[in-house]
């Protein structure tokens, strides 16, 4: 493999790829499995591979920057930070959401009780 | 003063009838600051909990869904300040904590002397000790608590405790969700509330299994001690806070 260029194949590869993850991204939009809160970043990382595979001038230059030997394993190394970075962001997700869950199952303990007791009173006083 | 008994309950048919019967007895029989009342907490129970609290009358929170043993006894303290209690006793649904040492627990904190008492078993060394591992791992979280705040507490994992209307409000609102007990004292102490300990005796659980067996013990203890461990470095001690 030539070091100086990204091969043909492999460009082809990630635009196919690239395409294919955005047209998953607007399927799960317009099914509604996905907010649109939440599809911004992977359509920016859909965006971003598109733009590696139509101007591998860019990657060759960070690859230089970087020193790394072979143009793939720096996509590689990229894609594997990106995929780190949002799991980290989904743990964050994960944890507010079970804070909030706490307490909105705390609320409707509390509020079933009370139903309970004004219940009990209600028919105290009807009898 | 108004005492509320939260007692957290997760599969505990085969106790939890004779905790609150031996609660509202020894509330009867014994001297106490103020009137008591109590809440049983079945966090969505799979056995016949939910259904024996209901057919005895008792006075009862059932979670929807399961929240552990932190987000349990916290829907316990919400309970508490909306109803203004001056002070929250914890007691566990399995009957290791005998209800005639209440006065014991509750006295230090209706004497204004501490805001969160703990019932200690190993200060007069009586009752039930557990399993040598067991104390092993309580007593490397009581060093480690002392080293990262300062506290000196002994019996750091027992659920055998009461605290008064400010540190309830603040446990109402911040309590951790897994490993509960020691974290409470760190965060309590880091906050600048006093945390002290009351002698009491305990049984081992009447019925039914503990949720901590000998390997999970081990576990345990280096999750606690993590959790303690990150607190400390992610908390800062409030200001006026006492050493």
């Amino acid at each position: 493999m030539n070091a100086g260029h990204i091969e043909p194949v492999f460009r082809i590869g990630l635009i196919l790829g690239a395409i294919l993850f955005l047209f998953i991204i607007l399927w799960m939009l317009k099914k509604k499995k996905l907010t649109v809160r939440y599809s911004i970043v992977w359509f920016f990382a859909a965006f971003v591979l598109v733009l590696f595979a139509v101007f591998p001038y860019i990657v060759l230059v960070l690859r230089d920057l970087l020193q790394v030997e072979l143009v793939s394993n720096l996509v590689f190394l990229m894609v594997l930070a990106f995929v780190l970075f949002m799991l980290l962001s989904i743990s964050c997700i994960v944890s507010v959401f079970s804070e909030k869950l706490k307490r909105l199952s705390q609320e409707a303990a509390l509020l079933e009780q009370r139903v309970r007791d004004l219940e009990a009173r209600l028919s105290e006083r009807s009898e | 003063m108004k005492i509320l008994v939260i007692i957290p309950c997760y599969n505990e048919e085969e106790n939890i009838e004779r905790v609150v019967h031996r609660l509202k007895r020894s509330v009867r029989t014994h001297e106490l600051p103020g009137t008591v009342d109590y809440l049983v907490i079945n966090d969505c129970s799979t056995d016949s909990s939910a259904r024996i609290c209901e057919e005895n009358g008792f006075s009862y929170l059932s979670n929807p869904v399961n929240l552990g043993i932190g987000g349990t006894v916290q829907a316990g303290y919400l309970y508490a300040v909306r109803h203004g209690y001056d002070i929250a006793v914890q007691m566990d649904g399995d009957g290791q904590h005998n209800p005639d040492y209440l006065a014991d627990v509750v006295g230090p904190v209706a004497r204004g002397e501490l805001d969160m008492c703990i019932g200690s078993r190993f200060i007069k060394k009586e009752g039930f000790q557990t399993s040598f591992m067991r104390r092993l791992g309580i007593n490397i979280i009581s060093v480690l608590l002392r080293i990262l705040c300062g506290a000196h507490v002994r019996d750091t994992t027992s659920g055998f405790r009461a605290s008064n209307r400010q540190l309830t409000e603040y446990f109402a609102q911040h309590y951790a969700q897994d490993y509960p007990e020691p974290e409470a004292i760190i965060s309590a102490v880091l906050e600048g509330f006093r945390v002290g300990e009351a002698p009491v005796v305990m049984a081992e659980r009447m019925g039914g299994i503990s949720s901590i067996n000998a390997f999970k013990s081990v576990y345990y203890m280096i999750k606690v001690s993590l959790s303690l461990v990150v607190f400390r470095l992610t908390n800062s001690r409030q200001k006026g806070a006492a050493k």
